[in-house]
């Protein structure tokens, strides 16, 4: 189909180029040039992205399919099809505002190696890019050892060296897990070719039907794999833990754009195209999911280093979308999904903030760290609104994701009545320690009186006041007009929910 | 000309134009501008003053009169949000008591605020914030938005509990007020949410309807009908716990103490109609509900009960200033929520304004004389401040006399809710508020000769009387002298909740023995603390037993602090002894597969199987892809 100028290979093959562009040495060694070109491109492609969506904002299945000349493999490899629906859509801009506002902020915390971090950043983004629009699944894989393997290379180059063994671990996992789900695809393919039909994901939403039950089995259990690992799920945690704790500012965008990848994963694979599987499993999702509500943020309650709290935090955060979406309704996916953009841009925005916070302090114990509201106040505002929408007050996201995630599981029919209220309590109770939680971090950095504690006044630099203030005015944006996102999403859900026999 | 609606919006958008050109000036002009801030927030409140007299008038007039307006602000999905606006009789009585202690509390901040010369600018932003936020919260169209609403005075609240954020006792109290709150907040969020599903699924419809107040009665009936009782039970029970936190009753108390460290004038709010009584203003707007899950009146009763009590003894030990208007308050709010209980509605709202009345002058004529005694709070170190504080002293007694009901507002409160008790036949709770009279009596009357009479034990120099404290202590005189009646001749209009005669005849009986165990409360404070004859009887108070509020200071701490650290601790160990464990296992199996592959490399491998498996289970993998790959193709 006729796409013009908004064209989907243009979105995703557009950080590639740049990439190249300046991994080559187009600019040369010219730090500045480099730094403010990959800033520009990554904003324009935001753009880009955000006009894509409202262009395209047609809710079908799947829109401008595109299949290039070439496969991958030759002809008889995987095939290069891309296409987008208004989640994929969604979250590639998503993505992509966090990408940039990463690459704002890496002015003051990248001070070498210019040409290899903003290269890398790019080719990043293109392998996200990929993944969330990949139609293809063997190319979907593949773009997820590559954006993996670009992220661990990011890591080993700009953290500290005590780190990379967790770095390594977080690879070898991703790893065994697309390992898998390659191995899986290849026994999905085999089945599919009797059938005489092409292995890409419309056809599995499709023809899911005709694959034996175990392949079926097999297949949605590596997909759910994938997606435990990025999201992550209770028990696998840690790897993701470890590079959110120790990731500065600059390298925010990895663990955030990889929760947005196994947030894709289990929506779009384990949910839309394996729903009969996800029936079997809802039982262990929203059990799964119930825990994580309370031991994550318990465990961010015990937490004496900021960032890990913090990580622990969005985890639970994330539990909570998980929990609504296993309520199998229409308001439990549009839950999920405004949930997760919610908290995504709001865990940005306090990851920035935790950054701030250590160039200051220079630690990340709390107990160290106090007294700095009238010292930086600049950055106290804004990350007590940040707060706000952390707890979900009114006029922020989070006001609208929880509304939407309360009334998820009331309007569920698949569990029985006490299931519901178990669930209510949970969430309620979530809120209530979440809540607990960011007042009592926020005190204790901003208002704790420690003499100890020599802090000069200082302004925030104006980079990052106004990477934080974009974060800050998108989570109100979202609160005063939830309807911009919902209203596209909720006929994606309508047809997304067809599927279930439910 | 203005109409009616018009009046209703500007009510509440006038504070919070106020707030907004405030936090301008904040912004924009850098001079001294404490003048500034003072006569601009006046302005506002004495406008909203104005308009809300207007809007009691037109009730008057228009008897049986309520406006509602509703606009669409957001539709989520089929969900449509609305912010809309409702008064009625019951809206109108409150709206006139908030902005009417709004403008005292501007009045009466200017002097405290030169004194303590810190935040000017922020303490009229926050309190016109908070004036604008309680105002949408009363006028609130429909449950949603009353809950949204909630929040937001939940943040100014600890806004203002965290005013002075130097000092850590007013961090850690301000997290405490904020959790308490929050708590509420969220399960008023989640009753709502609940209920309004369960309203929908009744009415069968696409279009799920806000629940509008208006309406709340047939949506109570249609949740009533489509769930099973006990869901619904568990909805009220929500909304009836919620209101109890809000209201600080039993055993979530300290919230009202925590809030004293926000500035003494508005602290004198947290006890008003403003905050501690949004728990009973949300369970009277909810009565069409709660009425058909009756199991819950008893515990509001109960939690009453107990609060007054716990409240009273607290009063008799008590030597800080906030702390005993804390107490004072707690006892009024406890008692019109048994009264509410009762399913008194009319009754509980005469009583709870008519007493509110009475306690705001103690609390303003307690807060002038610790503002002219140099900031003393503990009325150990008063004395004798009769004849230098005259005026404040008279201030003081009549609000007194009106709260022990002996004159007054109170005498007309306390005749009506004892009154309604025997004729009910309800003679336990009647021997109850005799009994709260006479402590009530004594605690007052107790400070009083503390304060008053006596030596004077301060160090301080009484500073010289501020005249407009002075003129906003007589406008709450005026309010606490005339109140009750005139809330008494305009009952058929104004308290029309739930068609309670609130001018049926009294017993005289009922009134004498009220009286006499007001008169007894007295005479006891005067013999223990004035001519010290029974100075033995201090020491038989319950006070040891009421300290810890019964062991809810110890639930509370259980609740929000040690119950989260615990599981904390206990995930943690699983964390790094579990969760590790299972972590090395994919680190072991690449090792194994290294070594194999090293040692299959270098030759030391002492069975080439290992490395011909390897092989053959790589070729397999690679010929049934291209395999099925070209199936496909060919």
């Amino acid at each position: 189909m006729e796409q013009g100028f908004l064209n989907i290979i243009i979105l995703i093959f557009s950080p590639l180029i740049a990439g190249l562009l300046i991994f080559l040495g187009l600019f040369r060694d010219n730090q500045i040039i480099i730094r403010r070109s990959a800033k520009w491109f990554m904003l324009l492609h935001f753009i880009y992205a955000l006009a894509f969506l409202l262009n395209y904002n047609t809710n079908l299945q799947f829109e401008y399919v595109t299949t290039l000349p070439f496969g991958l493999f030759g002809n008889q490899g995987a095939l290069i099809t891309f296409a987008q629906d208004f989640l994929s859509s969604t979250l590639v801009v998503l993505c992509d505002f966090i990408i940039f506002i990463c690459l704002l902020n890496a002015k003051s915390t990248v001070l070498n190696k210019h040409k290899f971090f903003y290269s890398f950043a790019l080719f990043f983004s293109f392998g996200v890019n990929v993944m969330l629009m990949s139609q293809d699944l063997f190319l979907f894989a593949l773009a997820g050892l590559f954006e993996v393997f670009c992220a661990y290379i990011l890591i080993l180059n700009f953290t500290r060296t005590k780190f990379q063994n967790q770095n390594k671990r977080y690879l070898i996992l991703n790893f065994f897990a697309f390992s898998f789900l390659v191995l899986t695809l290849c026994l999905t393919k085999a089945i599919f070719a009797k059938y005489q039909i092409e292995l890409d994901t419309t056809n599995l939403i499709n023809s899911a039907d005709k694959i034996m039950p175990a392949v079926q089995f097999l297949t949605f259990l590596a997909f759910l794999i994938c997606s435990a690992i990025k999201l992550p799920i209770i028990g696998l945690h840690k790897p993701i833990l470890e590079i959110f704790n120790n990731s500065g500012a600059s390298l925010g965008f990895i663990s955030l754009c990889e929760f947005t990848l196994g947030f894709f994963i289990l929506v779009k694979y384990n949910f839309y195209c394996f729903a009969k599987m996800f029936e079997m499993f809802l039982l262990l999702l929203i059990i799964l999911g119930l825990i994580s509500l309370i031991y994550f943020i318990a465990l961010a309650i015990k937490e004496i280093e900021l960032k890990k709290s913090l990580a622990y935090f969005t985890f639970s955060q994330i539990a909570l979308s998980l929990t609504c979406l296993s309520t199998i309704t229409q308001e439990g996916v549009l839950s999920a999904v405004f949930q997760f953009v919610s908290i995504c841009i709001v865990a940005l925005g306090l990851f920035l903030c935790a950054n701030y916070i250590y160039n200051i302090f220079k630690t990340q114990k709390i107990i160290f760290m106090g007294d700095i509201a009238t010292k930086t106040p600049d950055l106290a505002i804004l990350n007590f609104i940040l707060i706000l929408a952390g707890i979900g007050f009114p006029l922020t996201s989070g006001f609208i994701a929880r509304f939407l995630c309360l009334l998820a599981p009331c309007t569920s029919e698949v569990y029985s009545q006490n299931l519901v209220w178990i669930i209510i309590l949970a969430i309620v109770l979530n809120i209530v320690l979440c809540a607990i939680y960011l007042l009592k971090t926020f005190q204790e950095i901003y208002f704790k009186k420690d003499n100890n504690l020599d802090i000069k006044p200082e302004k925030l630099l104006r980079h990052r006041f106004y990477g934080l203030l974009s974060v800050c005015l998108i989570t109100v944006f979202l609160g005063i007009m939830p309807y911009v996102l919902l209203s596209g999403m909720s006929k994606y859900c309508d047809m997304i929910l067809c599927a279930f026999s439910i | 000309m203005i109409d009616i609606l018009t009046c209703a919006y500007l009510l509440l958008g006038i504070p919070l134009f106020c707030a907004i050109a405030l936090i301008l000036i904040k912004l924009f002009y850098k001079k001294r501008t404490s003048r500034l801030y003072f006569f601009s927030s006046l302005g506002a409140n004495f406008l909203t003053v104005i308009l809300s007299l207007i809007l009691l008038v037109y009730t008057i007039t228009y008897q049986g009169f309520s406006l509602e307006d509703n606009n669409l602000i957001c539709a989520i999905n089929n969900i449509l949000i609305y912010f809309g606006i409702y008064f009625d009789n019951l809206s109108c009585i409150f709206i006139l008591a908030l902005t009417f202690l709004f403008f005292i509390v501007n009045l009466f901040s200017y002097r405290y605020l030169c004194q303590n010369r810190q935040g000017f600018g922020r303490f009229y932003i926050y309190l016109n914030l908070f004036q604008f936020f309680s105002t949408c919260f009363i006028v609130s169209s429909n449950l949603i938005q009353s809950s949204a609403f909630l929040f937001f005075t939940t943040l100014l609240q600890y806004l203002f509990a965290n005013f002075y954020f130097q000092k850590p006792k007013a961090q850690s109290d301000s997290k405490k007020v904020f959790q308490i709150n929050i708590s509420a907040d969220v399960v008023i969020l989640a009753a709502s949410v609940a209920f309004l599903c369960f309203s929908m699924m009744a009415q069968n419809s696409q279009d799920i309807p806000t629940l509008g107040f208006n309406n709340i009665n047939s949506l109570g009936l249609y949740s009533f009908a489509s769930i099973s009782p006990v869901f619904f039970i568990i909805i009220c029970l929500m909304f009836v716990l919620a209101s109890l936190i809000k209201s600080s009753q039993f055993p979530f108390i300290s919230r009202t103490f925590c809030a004293a460290n926000a500035p003494n004038p508005f602290f004198t709010i947290f006890l008003s109609p403003v905050i501690l009584a949004e728990g009973l203003y949300l369970l009277i707007r909810l009565y069409p509900i709660l009425n058909l899950a009756p199991f819950t009146f008893e515990i509001i009763k109960i939690a009453g009960i107990i609060t007054a009590f716990i409240a009273s003894f607290i009063a008799l030990k008590e030597n800080s200033i906030k702390s005993l208007i804390s107490s004072f308050a707690l006892v009024q709010t406890s008692v019109s929520l048994c009264l509410f209980g009762f399913r008194l509605v009319d009754c509980a709202v005469y009583y709870y304004i008519c007493q509110t009345s009475s306690l705001m002058l103690i609390a303003y004529s307690l807060n002038a004389l610790s503002l002219y005694s140099g900031g003393q709070e503990n009325i150990r170190f008063l004395g004798g401040l009769r004849e230098k504080l005259l005026p404040v002293a008279i201030f003081y007694l009549i609000g007194s006399i009106s709260l022990c009901g002996f004159l007054f507002s109170g005498l007309w409160a306390r005749i009506s809710f004892e009154n309604y008790m025997f004729n009910q036949g309800n003679f336990a709770f009647l021997i109850f508020s005799f009994v709260l009279t006479l402590l009530c009596a004594f605690y007052t009357f107790r400070v009083y000769f503390r304060i008053f009479e006596g030596e004077y034990r301060g160090t301080y120099e009484v500073q010289k009387q501020s005249k407009l404290m002075t003129f906003s202590l007589v406008l709450l005189s005026l309010l606490c002298i005339l109140i009750g009646y005139i809330l008494k001749n305009y009952s058929g209009i104004l308290i029309t909740m739930s068609s309670q005669d609130l001018t049926k005849s009294s017993v005289p009986l009922i009134n004498i023995i009220g009286f006499i165990a007001a008169m007894t409360g007295y005479i006891l404070a005067y013999r223990v603390y004035f001519t010290k004859e029974l100075s033995s009887v201090k020491n038989i108070t319950l006070r040891k037993i009421c300290a810890n509020h019964f062991g809810a200071e110890a639930f509370i701490e259980f609740k929000y602090k040690t119950l989260p650290e615990f599981l904390g601790k206990v995930f943690n160990i699983f964390e790094k002894y579990v969760l590790e464990f299972l972590y090395l296992i994919p680190s072991l199996i690449t090792r194994i597969l290294s070594y194999i592959l090293c040692a299959n490399k270098t030759g030391k491998i002492s069975s080439r199987i290992f490395g011909a498996i390897f092989t053959i289970v790589i070729l397999a993998i690679i010929i049934v892809i291209f395999y099925f790959k070209m199936g496909v193709n060919g």
